[in-house]
Formats: structure tokens, sequence, C-alpha cells
């Protein structure tokens, strides 16, 4: 039984990468137009309990979840974990105008694989995880000017779409050098293509419709440092505090850029491609964790990342050489988890369950109207069962939250984000103990 | 906020993808917004190659001297075919009478003036699709002479006896195609060039009391002209047959070109057709209605026609899907397109007469859609 279960376990832990890179690959999905700018939406590091508790979690440990946020906290690591997780996004935007568009997308969220090398001591995992996500769609009734030639004006439908983004192969350790203290390295490979679509049909059918792609590929190596380090019985007796930080070095990503018109299928490349670079800032993120026992857990994290200094040879919506729309990325969050069984493993399924609620504000990095900044607002819960296999976990995510305004150009999204994880755990490459 | 967002997950679930206008705002005006470049020539000037009058829906006999354009002369060559089938009686019977029957169809010079012309027999098989007008093909013995007036609806000329006795045979045998290779056309004395339809040119057989009408197959018109003198207001004057086309050259390279898209390609050429008002009493000079154009490569040689338009309210607007392929390969730089030529179409041969460019040159009008 165990054995099919760990080859069944291998199975998934090799299919899941294909299955992630052929969704991120698709690129079809639509969501916010805010979207379009900078490099696409900022995505949070690949972590379950995270993100029911606001998104945070830098300070908590890794025993659970084998997430890279915090290379450090994989010091914790005791059991092999597979972790993968599927979202859907349910998205509304609304204008000055009173306009509104509703969206739904659906794509896998991230994958990570991590196991003991010392069980407790010293940990490694991989993950691949989206950096950003780009998806929109802006459809527009207009009028073309035909200026004073032979061609009469008329009407078209502007069509402004956008999808792809980059995603991040990274590969971590976390080390515990004091019984206090971890640390943790990590390298990351960024990489993924950005494709921002313009198309115009036509009402006069003497025109063909027209659409130029121009997609911009991107990729480049960086790395990540963290740190963790705990105390116990600090307010009380049974009590852990611990505090985590990590900080992403800048990454310079090399750009290579097209321009293709025709339909996806068969598109043509116009001109010779283009090539630069774009420099991602270095990301810190620091984070409280507080454990009153067993049943109970309170997080506080907050994220900077310096976008102000985001500098790309080749120019992005939002991004120019003439002017920036690049703003210092700042997110706050705090949540609380609740697990009534505590160590009680025979405790009833509801009770073995854990129970997470969260919150966060964020300031975007990337704003259309420079003098407006794009903040996010959210509430975000999440259940954690357990299954049938020890450790192996099943945890249902939920954030709604508010992003942006819906006064002069801005647009107000109002969106619910539901994640389905699932979280493996087995036994592998540590020797079993002879009975 | 629960309860605000309830109603959003049914409705969302419900109406799946509905983009819409929110975030019109976000996208600049003259973002995604069609353009339409206009290119003037670079170059616009006649070649040198001579007409192709091979193949032609129409061939020309005659010739004139035309006072704005100059002297021409057109011989023809027609060759003929057998009919789908001939009656018992006539394959029995034997040829008593023969005639040449012309459907005369254009007219260009002095009208209703009186042409005398030679046919003589073409002893060599022959090809014409594809040849040019100062092209030649040897004729044989003269089979006889005749005259008609240019503006003459059909031209009717009975073959003479001994003809008719040497080609009997052939005529009422099903080897008629192989052993006739046709008649050569010429004028002696002329001062119209008279075009004739292909269609209801033919030999006409009587035998066995029934007649038989032997089609016309194929026909090269050659045509010895002078090149039309330079007008003093930079106009160029174009006669279909006089020359082989008009070079027209636009420089895809311009940057209002790049990383674009194209939606619609249209070349407009302007067309004064004062030319055929302009000329002496009794003259006659058709108009070019249509004109055709070529997509010309040097390297690798190829030529390849890519539309056809007819004037209308003095301008040819040539806008075909072939054109339009051309013109998005060579605006997105990706082509072997050196030029156009633009000419009147092969099944006129008509003569038409056109002035084009001066002040008023052709031009491409390409609207397009520009990468952000």
């Amino acid at each position: 039984m165990i054995r099919l279960r760990s080859l069944a376990a291998i199975a998934v832990v090799l299919a899941l990468p294909c299955l992630t890179l052929a969704a991120a690959a698709q690129g079809t999905d639509q969501g916010s137009v805010y979207s379009r700018f900078g490099l696409g939406e900022r995505s949070l590091p690949f972590s379950p309990i995270g993100a029911a508790m606001g998104g945070g979690g830098f300070g908590l440990g890794g025993t659970s979840y084998a997430s890279l946020a915090n290379p450090a906290a994989l010091a914790d690591l005791s059991l092999t974990r597979a972790l993968v997780g599927f979202r859907l996004d349910l998205l509304e935007s609304s204008d000055a105008t009173g306009a509104v568009s509703q969206q739904t997308t659906g794509a896998l969220t991230g994958f990570s694989f991590g196991f003991p090398l010392y069980e407790g001591r010293w940990g490694v995992a991989v993950a691949l995880t989206p950096y950003t996500r780009s998806g929109y769609g802006v459809q527009l009734d207009r009028t073309f000017d035909a200026g004073q030639g032979i061609l009469a004006s008329d009407r078209y439908t502007a069509f402004f779409e956008g999808n792809g983004g980059l995603d991040r192969v990274s590969i971590g350790t976390g080390y515990r050098v004091h019984p206090n203290v971890s640390i943790g390295l990590r390298g990351d490979f960024t990489f993924g293509i950005i494709e921002d679509v313009q198309r115009a049909l036509f009402v006069d059918p003497h025109y063909e419709e027209v659409r130029v792609a121009t997609a911009t590929r991107l990729r480049g190596l960086g790395a990540g440092f963290g740190i963790r380090a705990g105390t116990a019985s600090v307010f009380r007796d049974g009590d852990y505090l611990s505090v985590g930080a990590f900080v992403d070095t800048p990454t310079r990503l090399d750009a290579e850029r097209i321009v293709t018109s025709g339909s996806s299928f068969e598109p043509d490349t116009l001109g010779t491609s283009m090539e630069g670079t774009a420099d991602l800032p270095v990301a810190t993120g620091l984070g409280f964790a507080y454990q009153a026992g067993t049943r109970f857990a309170l997080v506080a994290d907050a994220l900077y990342e310096p976008w102000s200094r985001f500098e790309s040879s080749l120019a992005f919506p939002g991004h120019s050489s003439a002017a920036s729309g690049m703003k210092d990325r700042s997110r706050v969050s705090g949540g609380v988890e609740f697990y009534p069984a505590g160590r009680d493993l025979l405790a009833s399924l509801l009770k073995r369950t854990a129970y997470r609620l969260g919150a966060f504000v964020e300031q975007g990095y990337v704003t259309p109207d420079p003098d407006q900044t794009i903040r996010t607002l959210g509430l975000t819960a999440g259940l954690s069962f357990p299954t049938l296999f020890p450790g192996t976990r099943v945890d249902i995510n939920v954030e709604a939250g508010k992003r942006g305004t819906a006064s002069g150009l801005l647009v107000e999204d109002r969106y619910l984000k539901f994640g389905v994880n699932v979280n493996f755990a087995d036994r592998w490459f540590v020797r079993r103990p002879l009975n | 906020m629960l309860r605000r967002f309830a109603p959003l997950l049914l409705v969302v679930v419900a109406a799946c993808n509905d983009p819409g206008g929110v975030g019109a705002g976000l996208i600049d005006s003259v973002d995604g917004a069609p353009e339409v470049v206009t290119l003037s020539p670079t170059a616009f000037e006649p070649v040198g190659d001579a007409d192709v009058t091979g193949g032609t829906a129409r061939f020309l006999l005659g010739e004139t001297v035309d006072p704005d354009l100059g002297a021409m002369r057109a011989t023809a060559w027609v060759d003929f075919s057998a009919p789908a089938s001939l009656s018992d009686a006539f394959r029995n019977g034997t040829v008593t009478r023969a005639s040449l029957v012309l459907k005369a169809s254009s007219e260009y010079g002095y009208a209703g003036t009186l042409t005398r012309a030679s046919v003589r027999a073409i002893d060599a098989e022959w090809f014409a699709v594809g040849s040019t007008a100062d092209s030649t093909i040897a004729s044989g013995a003269l089979i006889t002479d005749f005259e008609f007036s240019s503006d003459a609806a059909t031209v009717e000329i009975p073959l003479p006896a001994s003809w008719v006795s040497a080609w009997d045979a052939a005529l009422r045998a099903t080897t008629f195609g192989g052993s006739f290779h046709g008649f050569a056309l010429a004028a002696s004395e002329a001062r119209a060039v008279t075009g004739f339809d292909m269609t209801g040119t033919v030999i006409r057989a009587y035998a066995g009391g029934d007649s038989a009408y032997f089609p016309a197959l194929s026909n090269f018109t050659r045509i010895e002209a002078d090149a039309p003198p330079a007008r003093g207001d930079g106009k160029l004057a174009f006669q279909d047959g006089r020359s082989g086309g008009l070079r027209l050259a636009f420089d895809f390279s311009d940057p209002r070109l790049a990383m674009t898209g194209l939606a619609r390609a249209v070349v407009a050429i302007e067309a004064d057709t004062s030319l055929a008002a302009a000329v002496p009493p009794g003259f006659v000079r058709p108009i070019a209605r249509t004109l055709t154009i070529d997509a010309v490569s040097e390297d690798p040689p190829a030529r390849l026609t890519v539309g056809t338009a007819s004037m209308i309210d003095g301008v040819y607007y040539l806008e075909q899907s072939e054109l339009f392929e051309v013109l998005r390969r060579a605006s997105r730089g990706d082509s072997v397109l050196d030029y156009f030529i633009v000419r009147a179409p092969l099944a006129e041969n008509g003569l038409g007469s056109v002035l084009l460019g001066g002040s008023r040159p052709p031009v491409a009008f390409l609207t397009v859609l520009k990468a952000q």
C-alpha cells in the first residue's frame, strides 16, 4: 500500500511541472486590465498557509509546507513534500463610466517539491511558481479616421489583449545553524513571455481584420537569502515566537522582443527582434509568527520591493524612457490560524482541520496613472483538511479583495480567488529504524 | 464584505468572460488606432519592353499616324481550329467555296477610312501565347487581297477557288487543325487600325449543301510603333499595344510602415482622359478603360498579375486580394517585390490610351495598425 502510494506520488511529482508549464504557456486567460502594465500582475510566493493568512507567513516554519518564500524555513522539513495548487479567479471590474465586465480564469498556481537531507535540520526544495501574470481583455468601439485620402472613415472595434507572464524555477536549501536559527539560500531562474495583442475589426468588409502582437521573452538568474530565528516560552510556557526575513537579489533579465502580425496560428514576424534587459529590483520581506501553544498562531508580515528603481531598455505599458508608472511595492498582512485538535491526532475531522483568516493591504508596483497608486485591500480565509495519509493535507483558500478605484481613468476590480492546494507528504530518502 | 461579493460569484460564473470596454480609459487613445499611410511612387516611368500581344482576345490590322502619339502599324496572325463536329453531308461533299469572316470590335485612327490588306498563308506551326508585339512570324504565299472600311462591323473575305480546292480534303477531315496553320493579315494601305474579336472570327466553308464554321483559335499581333513623345506637363501617355506598360515603385522601407499590420491596401491611379477628346476631326482614339497591375521581382525573376481595375470617375482603384498580399509582405519587409508594372489587360489589345502621372501620380493607401 505504501509502495503504491509512493509510486503514485512520484508520478504526480514528475507530471506536475509539465502540467504547470503547459498551463502557464496557454496564456489565454483574462483578468484585470491592470495586468497590462509593467510585467503583469505580481504574484505572491506559493504558500497555501501564507495565502490563507493574508499572503505572508515569512516567519513560519517549514514543517508542514515546502515553501521557498523564505528558504530558511526548509530547515524544518521532516517529511518529503510535494505541493500543487490550483486556482479559480472571479473578477468584476467597473470604471467611472459605469461600465462593468466580468472575467473568470483558472490555472495551476504553482508546484513545489521538498525533502529533508537531515531531518529537522537541513532541507532542500525545488519549485515552479508564477512571478507575474498578464491576462486582460479590453474592447472598444471606435471611429477610424481615414484622413484626406480616398478612403472613407469607418467604425471599427479595437481589441487589446494580453497574456503570459513570468515564472520562476527555484531551488533552495535551508539549514539550521543553531537550535533557534536557520538560514536559507535559493537560486532562481526567472523566465517567461509577455504578449500584448492589438486587433482591429472593421465594419467595412473591404478591411481585413488586423492583429499585431508584441511578445517579449525574458529570462535571467537571481538568488534569495533567508533567515529565521525563534525562541520558545516568550509570553507563557509552550508558546513560540519566530521572526523570518528574506532578501531576493536584483535580477537582470535578458529580453528579446518580437512583433508579429497575422493570426495567432500563423504569425509573420515584423522587422527584426529587439534585444535588451530588464532589471528586477531587490525584494525584501519580514515576518513574525507567534504560536500560542499547538492550537493558535498569529502572523504579521511586510513585503517591500523598490520598483521605482526598475530599469528596462525596452518599454512596457506603464514604463518607458519618457515616463514611468513604476512605484515601490509594499504589502502588509496579518493572519490567524486556529487548530482545535492541537496535537490530538485522534480528534474528529473538524477538530483536526486548521481554520485560517487574514487580511492585507498592498500598494501595487505599477500604475497606469503616475499620480495615482493602485491599492489592493483583501480578506483571506482558508481551511486545511487532514487526509487519511499522515502529513498530507488539502488546503482550500479564498481571497476577496478590491483593487484600484473607479474614478478618473482607473478601474475598480472586485475579485474572489478560490484556491485548492494538495500537500502530499511521505517519508522518502530517510533511513527507517529497524524494528 | 461577503454579502457584497456573493452576487458577483453568481454573475461571473454565469457570464464567463465579457471583457467589454472597462479599462478603456487606461488605453491611450492613439493606441490601437489604425492609420492610413500614403505612399507616393519612387518611380513611375515607361518600361522598354514590348507589350504582350499574343493569345489575346483581339487582334489588330492596319496602320495610322497618331498626331499625338506617333505612327503605328499592326499585322496579325490568326490560326483556326476545326469545328466540334461536321455533318455527314459536309464531310462527304466537296468544299465549293470558303471565306474568312472577321468580327470587328474596335477602331483607332481615322474612322471610316479604307484599309487595303492581304491574306497570306502560314506554312509552319507557331505559338501565340506570351508573344510580344516586337516578335514576328514568317508568312507564306499570298492568298488574296481585300479591302474594308475601318468602321465596318464585319469583314468577309472570299477565299480564292485555288485555296478552296487545295484545302478541300483538309477542311472536311478531322486533321484540319494539325495541317492548317492559319493566315497572316497585313495592311498595305490604311489610315486606321481595326481590332477584330477572336469570338466571331471564323473560316466559313460550304460543302454538300451544308456549311461549317472553323473558329479562330489563336492569334498574334505585331505592332511597329513610335514611342510617345515626352509631354510638357510631365504626364505619361500610355497606350495599350504601344508599350509594355509603366514601371511603378514605392518605398516600403518607409518608417511609418515599421512594425505594422496591414488592414487594407489600395493603389489609386488617377487618369487624364483628355487624349480621347483632343483629337483631330474624324480621328478616333479609344480610352483605356481598364488597367492591370503586375508585381515584378527581378531576383528571382518572377511576374504575377495582382490586380485589375476599371476606371471609376477618372481613377483606377486597384484592390484585389492578391495585391493586398503582395503589399502586406512588402510592408513588413518580407518580399522579393521590386516594382509593379501597370499595363492594359492582356485580353484587351484594344489600343486604349490614357494620360497618367504628372502632378497626380499614383498613390498607395495602406491602412495599418502599428504595434504599441
